[in-house]
């Protein structure tokens, strides 16, 4: 039986999706490019992702078709093929990324003496765990960890506001923000255009005609976190720190300090971070073995297994040390990232396109 | 020889027995099967040999991080 997820669970997927790894270290280079400004990021993109979305899904009375796209047992054309071994590299080249930063991010933090085999091994075997589960338990766990998340970050300001210094954010807006914060949108859009990937999931969401308000409403859920969190970094870091820092989240949590027995309510916050980011690591490895399904034409997890044990060791040899991969996290992946999404869009319109012509052709 | 080649060689054995012996795949897929097989072999080989993967990555860094870093560097 076809796995089936509502609405609401799809907008939360979307923001799990982006906002938890992008807020391990992004904040860093965005503060980088645009100052002081980089919070003002999140309203001046927003409407670009709105109609991002638009296109991928397109008017409500054509969204039925939908439940045709991304079924493994049906014949594909040759560009709907392209399209799955698009998908496919886009989600590897997303875990690897993420696998390795968030490893390393573990390993900064939590276990500084664990070998990173060991991590991204004992990692694999809990996404692998979760994807096997099935999409349905991956909204599931998903939905849980996100709203304890989301309160933990909506209440940051409240949390810190013996830290946060109104200096720091101030000039509040001017004529000179905008040079900076047009090259951080250039890094910002391949981090939130990695919404493309619902292209994967669309099929699963019941009811099917929600699914514009539903995916629009998981944008606006990242946009307020990163708001909130951009503001709220800047305001008690101040930009020199953040400009340096690798992990600015994790330095900005470390700063909260409510009570003296309460001193490390960061470890706290980073274990409840966690199972977050396990589960978009899940939600990018069942996309990955979805594309796979359909380029060998059957639904199956058979392939799961080698295919996620190749990327595990991809994630470690592909980059040197932590500097690597931060590197192409930062600058790589922008110009990377933001080709292949702009590809997966064109291609998915090219196949919408297409399956309307051939029902049009049916029906005279 | 590191730990990590020895786990995946394990995993990878049982995974093989199981998939083939529990007939979990059509004879027409098990191509499939083989080739991701052989393909994860081929990665735990990097690895006893040190084949440095790294300087495909560091390539990309270079040309593809380079445009980002121009557009966006002060």
């Amino acid at each position: 039986m076809k796995p089936r997820i509502s609405a609401g669970q799809f907008s939360i997927l979307i923001a799990n999706f982006i906002f938890s790894v992008s807020a391990i270290s992004l904040p860093q280079v965005l503060i980088k490019s645009s100052g002081h400004y980089s919070w003002v990021l999140a309203p001046v993109t927003l409407p670009v992702f709105f109609l991002f979305v638009f296109i991928i899904i397109g008017r409500a009375k054509n969204q039925e078709q939908f439940k045709n796209i991304f079924v493994p047992d049906s014949d594909h054309s040759f560009v709907e093929k392209i399209f799955y071994l698009c998908v496919f590299l886009f989600m590897a080249l997303i875990l690897i990324r993420d696998l390795r930063g968030f490893v390393d991010f573990v390993a900064a933090v939590l276990l500084p003496n664990t070998p990173i085999d060991i991590l991204v091994t004992l990692s694999l075997l809990v996404i692998l765990y979760v994807t096997v589960s099935g999409l349905e338990v991956i909204a599931r766990v998903t939905v849980i960890q996100f709203v304890i998340l989301g309160v933990i970050v909506a209440a940051l300001p409240l949390l810190l506001l013996n830290e946060i210094q109104i200096g720091n954010l101030q000039p509040i807006l001017g004529m000179e923000a905008l040079p900076g914060v047009f090259k951080s949108s250039y890094i910002l859009f391949s981090w939130v255009g990695e919404v493309v990937f619902i292209v994967t999931i669309i099929a699963h969401v019941e009811p099917i005609k929600k699914i514009r308000k539903a995916a629009f409403q998981g944008i606006g859920i990242i946009y307020t976190l990163l708001c909130i969190l951009l503001a709220t970094e800047i305001g008690v870091l101040g930009t020199k720190i953040l400009e340096v820092s690798t992990y600015p989240s994790h330095q900005l949590i470390q700063q909260i300090n409510l009570t003296d027995f309460l001193d490390r309510l960061d470890v706290f916050i980073v274990v409840v971070w966690l199972p977050n980011i396990f589960t978009k690591l899940a939600l990018a490895l069942f996309c990955l073995n979805k594309a796979l399904s359909c380029l060998v034409k059957r639904e199956t997890n058979v392939y799961i297994l080698p295919v996620s044990l190749i990327l595990g060791h991809l994630s470690i040899l592909l980059f040197k040390n932590n500097i690597n991969q931060i590197d192409f996290s930062f600058y790589t992946w922008p110009t990377l990232g933001s080709s292949l999404e702009i590809i997966l869009l064109a291609l998915f319109i090219l196949i919408k396109w297409q399956r309307k012509k051939k029902l049009q052709n049916k029906t005279t | 020889m590191k730990a990590r080649m020895i786990i995946t060689w394990i995993i990878l054995l049982i995974y093989l027995i199981i998939v083939i012996k529990k007939g979990l795949v059509e004879k027409k897929q098990r191509k499939w099967v083989y080739l991701v097989a052989a393909l994860t072999v081929c990665i735990t080989l990097c690895v006893v040999f040190e084949i440095p993967v790294h300087i495909a990555m560091e390539f990309l860094n270079n040309k593809v991080g380079g445009i980002t870093k121009r557009m966006v560097e002060k």
